[in-house]
This record gives structure tokens, sequence and C-alpha cells, in this order.
């Protein structure tokens, strides 16, 4: 999900643009396209003519997603919620991980700026300790990952932000449980 | 958030649906989908990417809405199919107004009996094909527009058997078809 702003926008976020608003969709759809996406690039990536529109609907679907963790992160939170459940089909399981990273780093970015986030910050936790404990490895290998990246992205802006410092903490305890797991 | 939690885990395209409306959409989002849908069942069938039944689900829920929005909305689809094959469109659009004027005449087609009521609309479709056989120029377009017209005029030569007041309407198709080339 890239915050770098895309060059076409497909996508768009509660109406920020002239795209196809993500906040109207329900979170199958969200994931259809996403889904439908990657697919696509992936057939490009192995050969399939190079088609710009695909590339920038990829981008764009990413910065509308980016956006909205950073405009209203419960409406993702929620997201994740319901696509961390271990009933999920698996591909949408991982969608819910790669939205829990986005909004972590998101919302790492929103702290940065001075907005106070830790309420959603530390509600995310739980939905880390339920990844730990889905019975699919490849959601777990998956999630364990993003973590990883996650817990080392708070842990070293802890050392200038001390307000990261809780959520680098609990981060951590999932981490080591995790491993114990 | 507590309707996200409500959302039926349904994907469909439609007026009449709940999901995202063919007919609201930006023509450019429409194509963008369109062309993401394609390539992502090219994946599929090239065996590059898993099956994938979202890939089809996507993929009819799009074409179904195509064909609910020409029998609802006839005008507003045969407007975007006209302007996707206009001369000054780059081939992928040009090729996706083609793949509409296709979805749009056959669903006409496949409406059994057909509703002669429309027959503005039955009428139109020889000298649709007629113009695009002119006005296509990129070879690629060109191939993959017969191949639509023809799927068009076999339906209505099949079709024009047990329905007679659509005889003249194929006998034409079958002319531009046989034309194409030539043209």
């Amino acid at each position: 999900m890239s915050s770098m702003e895309p060059s076409a926008q497909i996508f768009e976020f509660r109406r920020e643009g002239h795209g196809l608003d993500i906040a109207k969709m329900t979170p199958y759809q969200l994931f259809v396209l996403d889904r439908m996406s990657q697919l696509a690039l992936t057939a490009m990536d192995m050969g399939a003519p190079r088609e710009n529109m695909v590339k920038d609907a990829a981008d764009s679907l990413g910065y509308a997603i980016g956006r909205a963790c950073i405009k209203d992160p419960d409406w993702v939170n929620a997201l994740v919620d319901h696509y961390t459940q271990s009933h999920q089909p698996q591909a949408q399981q991982l969608f819910g991980v790669s939205l829990l990273e986005a909004l972590h780093n998101a919302l790492m970015d929103n702290e940065a700026s001075g907005q106070d986030s830790r309420k959603v910050l530390m509600s995310m936790p739980p939905a880390w300790r339920r990844l730990s404990q889905a019975p699919d490895p490849a959601v777990r290998e998956s999630a364990y990952q993003s973590l990883c990246s996650v817990a080392d992205l708070y842990a070293r802006g802890s050392v200038e932000q001390e307000r990261f410092v809780y959520v680098a903490l609990a981060l951590d305890a999932v981490k080591a449980n995790w491993q114990n797991t | 958030m507590s309707d996200v939690q409500q959302s039926a885990p349904k994907f469909e395209f439609g007026p009449n649906g709940v999901g995202l409306n063919v007919l609201e959409m930006p023509p450019h989002e429409l194509f963008v989908l369109h062309r993401v849908s394609a390539l992502a069942m090219k994946a599929v069938d090239s065996g590059v990417a898993p099956r994938d039944p979202v890939v089809r689900e996507f993929t009819e829920a799009l074409t179904g809405a195509l064909v609910q929005a020409s029998l609802e909305n006839p005008g507003r689809v045969y407007g975007l199919a006209t302007s996707y094959t206009a001369p000054d469109q780059p081939p992928g659009e040009q090729l996706f107004g083609v793949k509409l004027f296709e979805l749009f005449h056959t669903s006409w087609l496949n409406c059994e009996p057909v509703n002669l009521d429309v027959g503005h609309v039955l009428a139109g479709v020889p000298s649709t094909w007629g113009r695009l056989s002119r006005t296509l120029t990129n070879p690629q377009v060109r191939a993959g527009a017969y191949e639509s017209l023809q799927a068009v005029a076999s339906l209505y030569d099949r079709v024009s058997l047990d329905q007679g007041e659509l005889a003249p309407a194929a006998v034409a198709l079958a002319r531009v078809e046989e034309n194409w080339h030539t043209a």
C-alpha cells in the first residue's frame, strides 16, 4: 500500500479524487479488486504485454488504501478484523495481513506528523496474536514476516519518539510468544 | 464501521445489484477493470497464477453487468462502445469498444424470443459492423473485431431460423463479414 501519489487515479478514498471510491465497496469487493490487480501484475511479470494502466490501477488501489489508513484507521482496522479471522480463505487472510502491515506503516507516519493514533495502534496486537495462531502455516509465516518488519520499524522509531515505545514493546511481546507457539 | 460486518460477501456489478454499478463508473475505470480482469484471466489460463475462483467470479460479474446494462440502458452502452471504437482511440480502447459491441448485440439476441420492439437496436447491427470494418485500421484491432463479428453473425444466423423477421439483418451481417477483408 503505497504512500506515493499514483500517476493515475483509478481508485480513491472518500471522494478525494476522481476514481472508484473504495469506501463504498464491500470488504469482499475490495479484496477481489486487490487480488485481480495482483494477478494482472503477475501476468505482466511473466510475459504478458506490459500495460501501464494495469500498473496504474494497482498503484492507485494501494494509494487509496494508504489514504484510508490515514484518514479512517478505524475503517481499515475493521477490515483487518474481518479478514484475519481463521475461517476466512487463505487469500483473504493474506489480504488482511497486508492491510494490517499497511495500517501500522501509515499510523507511524501519522504519529510522526503529530496525530495521536495510539488508540488504534494499541488495538492491533490482538490481530497479530490471532494470526500467530492461524491454522494455515502460509498465513502464519506471512504474518510473522510482516510483524517482524513492523516491529523493526517501531523499534527504530521508538529511539526518537517515546510514544512508539509502547507499541514496540507490545509488538515484541507478540513476536516473542509467536516464536514459542 | 459496523457496515463492514454487515456487508454481504458478494461481488456483483449492475444497476440493481449491491456491487459497483457499471453505468455509474467513469468510462476509463470501466475499461481499466476490464483490462485487469482480462489479464488476470490470462495469468490463470496460462498457468502462471494458480486457479483462483475470484478471477472467474469477477470476470463473470463484470460481463453479466454489461449484459444487464445493454438490456436496460442500450443507449448508454451503445454510446460507450461507439466512443471506444472511435478512430482516435488507442488499440486497447478500441478492442474494448469492439467487445462492448459484441456483448451489446449478443445480449439482445440471447433473449428468447428476441424482443422485436427494439427493432432500432437490431436494425443497426449490420451498419455498426460495416462502419467498424471501414474505420478500424490497426491490424490487431481488426483481427479482434472480425472474430467478434463472426460471433455476432453466427448468432444472428441461428436466431433468424426461428424468427424470420431477423433474416434481413442476418443476411446484411453476413455480407459485412464477406466484405470485411476488402473493406
